[in-house]
């Protein structure tokens, strides 16, 4: 029973909270971004973030695992809205004869927007992976530990991942 | 055009800059993390009086008492317990011979069987919800505990809402606040039976005397402990798990132990 974290974690004012909050702020709006392409979600998402940071801060050991645990949660509620969106997805195209073509080429688009289209038509885990290695810098080890996976699935989540961006970007016929 | 890791840096580090600079209302994010943090204090209370409510009915089961058990919903139900009702016995009641009856009856489970809000009647200190919070694995414990008690694979919010006393169901505002809340919870469903041992002893420290007595104060911890006492699987309390609990069945009592 967290008996010694609950009287720790009693000591934690406003003041900290508000610092931890100003200090964490950009670097979660920005990953939260990264995964939606939605500002408006973006700080949906990085609200309810602290807001289950700050509600389980007991529970961290060092003051400096709030990042990654602000990652963390980030990312586990990025997954859970896209989930949600397509359930949602599925539940309409049943209903509605939905066009559900496919989007316009890449070349028909500027280099940035199809970027962004060929990012966000990944599946979730292999964009959060695109993202947290060569946005964040975190090394496949870390990867994996925020995804709970092992080095090898980051390596192959990277790779199919980096395949999808190659053949939209660039078209099948370079592979 | 070539696509490699640097053009997809280059990307990132440029996109990433589209970012919003700030949230556009923070000032809620305080607000909400203080009612998040009662949620998870309320999610805790509930386990903590199931466990104990549990723990106490299923004693006076396994002592196969053939009379009244006074702690039984059955015979709450003709008085409930009122929220602000002291746990003190009233000078011109007898003290009870009994250990079980020693349990202050707000531990339980109310006399209409539905989780209490943990205030003044069990906490005579006050303040267990405004004042405390938890522990994921508490929450998870909680969570898991409520959902027993609701015989429910899964967490059913309809179903755990009706088990919740007004009291408690004020605090979350809306019966969909309440649903909102229960489905973004963390539940771990991992979990393995767990063998009760012999080897930890009450003497070991109650781990769970000791969170009801910072929240609920000496008195309540010491009659709760006492009820304990006189049900040696509770001795697994004790041993400083943080992650057990059990739940009361009409099969029996489960304990269980989360990984």
């Amino acid at each position: 029973m967290g008996v010694s974290s609950i009287s720790q974690r009693a000591k934690l004012g406003k003041a900290d909270l508000a610092e931890l909050y100003t200090r964490h702020e950009a670097g979660a709006l920005r990953l939260a971004y990264l995964l939606t392409r939605d500002p408006h979600l973006a700080q949906d998402i990085v609200q309810d973030a602290f807001v289950r940071a700050f509600g389980r801060l007991g529970h961290l050991r060092h003051a400096d695992a709030f990042n990654s645990y602000l990652r963390n949660i980030v990312i586990n509620l990025t997954r859970d809205h896209f989930r949600h969106r397509e359930v949602e997805r599925l539940a309409v195209e049943r209903e509605t004869s939905f066009d559900h073509s496919a989007p316009p080429p890449a070349e028909q688009m500027d280099e940035r927007d199809a970027m962004w289209g060929a990012m966000l038509s990944l599946p979730h885990r292999q964009r959060t992976v695109l993202v947290l290695r060569y946005y964040e810098d975190l090394t496949e080890a870390q990867t994996a530990e925020v995804l709970d996976c092992s080095i090898s699935a980051v390596k192959s989540l990277a790779s199919r991942a980096m395949k999808s961006l190659r053949t939209t970007m660039e078209g099948p016929h370079d592979l | 055009m070539t696509f490699d890791e640097h053009k997809l840096r280059g990307f990132l580090s440029q996109a990433a800059d589209e970012a919003p600079d700030a949230i556009a209302d923070s000032s809620r994010i305080l607000r909400r993390a203080r009612r998040y943090q009662l949620f998870l204090g309320a999610t805790a209370f509930a386990a903590v009086s199931i466990l104990v409510g549990g723990g106490v009915l299923a004693a006076g089961s396994l002592r196969g008492d053939d009379g009244p058990n006074p702690l039984v919903p059955a015979q709450a139900s003709e008085s409930p317990a009122s929220p602000s009702q002291s746990l003190e016995p009233s000078p011109s009641e007898e003290p009870s011979p009994q250990p079980s009856q020693s349990v202050p009856e707000s531990a339980l489970l109310t006399g209409n069987g539905r989780i209490p809000l943990g205030d003044v009647s069990l906490c005579p200190n006050g303040d267990l919800l405004e004042s405390q919070s938890t522990t994921e694995d508490e929450v998870i414990s909680a969570s898991r505990a409520v959902l027993e008690s609701a015989n429910a694979p899964e967490p059913d919010s309809a179903r755990l809402w009706t088990l919740l006393d007004p009291a408690l169901q004020a605090a979350y505002g809306s019966e969909e606040q309440f649903a909102e809340t229960i489905s973004s919870a963390s539940l771990d469903k991992a979990f393995r039976e767990w063998e009760v041992s012999d080897s930890v002893t009450l003497d070991a420290g109650p781990v769970l005397g000791q969170f009801i007595s910072d929240t609920c104060g000496q008195a309540v911890a010491e009659s709760i402990v006492m009820g304990q006492a006189y049900f040696p699987e509770f001795d697994g309390l004790s041993g400083g798990s943080a992650q057990l609990y059990f739940t009361v069945r009409e099969s029996g009592l489960r304990f269980w132990l989360l990984d």
